[in-house]
């Protein structure tokens, strides 16, 4: 290349060089950011109580800001899943009941529970209509967002089968 | 239908790419025949970034992949600038890369089954020292200080290797002791380790052990008391090296005034800083500036050769990079539940952290010159592997922690979040 083409290939190249290595720093600095805010948001209530599992989202559609896709929670003893506010997760859709459904862990065993919700829950595609054993694996949807169940190996094998 | 999807950092490490692409292929037509070598160097650098980065996150996958891209964006810098500088010297370098990342890759391995690292305080400390002294009696003498060894053709520098040991060895006594008697050839083993430093006359060296071991200190026992008192002695016996070693004052009066003796004592400083200066903050562009006046511009004096040529702008954005990187480690070592492995982590990221620091600052007139590498970019086998290791022991570190009860290993570290839609 002749040497003054190549000067100023170089000297607007600079530009190019900068602006990549911004988007590196504030994609990084952003992915940090938001790891930190879902680990803060996976441990938002206190986890004095014991987990016996996670329910992890597997999809959620927009509209939702409450939950996004990848977001886990926790089992605990009682968990309620509804559109008002003082729910343990949170879904603010308006086809999603007030109190929509709960999971609750009885004799060490983990049950779905439907709070006569307008819209229904459904595990494996199946509308729950009472109290409903879930399982490792087993796929809750309520409204816009499908839930995962996941049981360690380790607390199934001892207590939950 | 859409789904609401969390970005993963491939985002990130296409960037990276990018960013070498176009370092190499600027560099490339910087001859008249397009200097085909740039472009299998440009292609062969990005296919490791990918290819380990797959490594990373599908068998190492608690291990932390900011690290790892931040990695991969200082070191295609350091490919890019070298290149520009001398070819030969960016080839050895992307080697000396391969294999600092197979060593890493080989320690994370590793670490999922070596247990009770902590109880060799005495095969470290030993190794440390004479691994110290090897260059005093088979060395030999490099840019004023005798720490090189010649092994094979290569020219290896021990005391890159023993800031691992180092770190082994302290965190293998901090881990449980914490009263004076106990610390006792904890402290004998760090002092003879700095003597032998100063007497080889790598004073840079000896400065980041010795921060590295005050934090250290500090860490394990949170006890301010020994802090003040290493750092006052660290004090008297650098006045007393101030006034007794002729080497010391050169260094520290060409740092408080380089413009003294500009073409004597004071050149090194004094071209680093024309070279910061006259790229100003955008750069003179890659290939239009004369970062090779600069002396050791491939090595100690990479950040101002990058300086001048790619701008304040980036050279401050590298070390916003070490920054984030030496914050993660920090934050690795606080989620650790092991006392050992967390003093190890905080030891390796302060380690990268002081080196980084001292390198950057005697460049640019913050503190007194002294010669250490600058983390992944200074051209340096040494170096590019020993900086792999402090990394692989942060990383490891977070292979090793156990997760609390019921809650997923993932957890520790932070979520990664919907790999798969």
């Amino acid at each position: 290349m002749r040497a003054d083409i190549y000067e100023v290939t170089a000297l607007s190249s600079r530009y190019i060089f900068i602006i990549l290595i911004y988007i590196i720093l504030y994609r990084t600095i952003k992915g940090i950011k938001m790891e930190y805010a879902l680990a803060a948001a996976g441990s938002a209530k206190p986890s004095i109580e014991p987990s016996y599992g996670i329910l992890s989202v597997v999809e959620c559609l927009d509209g939702v800001s409450t939950i996004w896709a990848g977001m886990e929670f926790p089992i605990k003893e009682w968990n309620t899943i509804g559109r008002s506010r003082d729910n343990y997760i949170i879904i603010d859709r308006d086809d999603v009941s007030k109190q929509h459904a709960v999971i609750y862990v009885e004799d060490k065993k983990i049950y779905i529970e439907d709070r006569h919700s307008k819209n229904g829950t459904f595990v494996n595609g199946k509308r729950v209509k009472k109290a409903t054993r879930i399982r490792d694996g087993d796929s809750i949807a309520i409204g816009p967002v499908m839930f995962m169940v996941k049981i360690p190996a380790a607390t199934k094998n001892r207590e939950i089968g | 239908m859409t789904y609401r999807v969390r970005s993963r950092a491939w985002d990130i490490l296409i960037t990276i790419i990018a960013f070498n692409l176009a370092g190499f292929i600027l560099l490339a037509f910087r001859s008249s025949p397009i200097d085909d070598q740039a472009l299998y160097i440009a292609v062969f650098t990005s296919a490791v970034y990918a290819i380990s980065y797959i490594i990373v996150i599908s068998f190492f996958k608690q291990c932390d992949e900011y690290i790892m891209l931040l990695i991969f964006a200082l070191s295609s810098i350091g490919f890019i600038m070298l290149y520009r500088l001398d070819a030969q010297t960016a080839i050895r370098q992307v080697q000396w890369f391969v294999l600092g990342i197979s060593v890493f890759f080989t320690m994370m391995i590793l670490s999922r089954y070596m247990r009770g690292l902590d109880r060799y305080f005495h095969i470290y400390a030993v190794a440390s020292v004479v691994l110290l002294l090897l260059p005093m009696i088979i060395g030999t003498i490099r840019g004023g200080a005798k720490n090189w060894i010649e092994v094979g053709g290569y020219t290896v520098q021990p005391s890159e290797f023993v800031k691992l040991l180092f770190i082994l060895a302290t965190a293998s006594i901090l881990k449980e002791k914490r009263s004076m008697k106990e610390l006792l050839p904890l402290m004998v083993f760090a002092a003879i380790c700095m003597v032998i430093l100063i007497l080889e006359n790598d004073l840079g060296a000896m400065a980041i052990y010795f921060a590295v071991f005050v934090i250290m200190l500090y860490v394990a026992t949170s006890n301010i008391i020994y802090v003040l008192g290493s750092l006052i002695l660290a004090g008297a016996v650098g006045y007393v090296a101030y006034l007794a070693l002729g080497h010391v004052r050169i260094r520290v009066e060409a740092w408080l005034n380089p413009w003294a003796d500009a073409t004597g004592r004071g050149y090194q400083i004094v071209q680093s800083l024309i070279a910061i200066g006259s790229g100003g903050w955008l750069g003179s562009g890659l290939g239009l500036g004369q970062p090779y006046i600069i002396p050791a511009a491939k090595t100690d004096f990479i950040f101002a050769a990058i300086a001048e040529e790619f701008g304040i702008l980036i050279a401050v954005a590298i070390i916003a990079m070490y920054f984030i990187l030496i914050y993660r480690g920090m934050k690795i070592a606080l989620s650790s539940n092991d006392p050992f492995n967390a003093l190890i982590a905080i030891g390796a990221a302060a380690m990268l952290g002081f080196q980084t620091f001292v390198i950057i600052g005697g460049v640019i007139k913050l503190i007194p010159l002294t010669g250490v590498t600058l983390p992944f970019v200074s051209y340096g086998g040494s170096s590019m592997v020993a900086s792999f290791m402090l990394v692989g022991v942060i990383q490891s570190t977070v292979i090793q922690t156990k997760p609390s009860d019921g809650v997923y290993p993932e957890k520790i570290t932070g979520e990664r979040y919907s790999e798969s839609y």
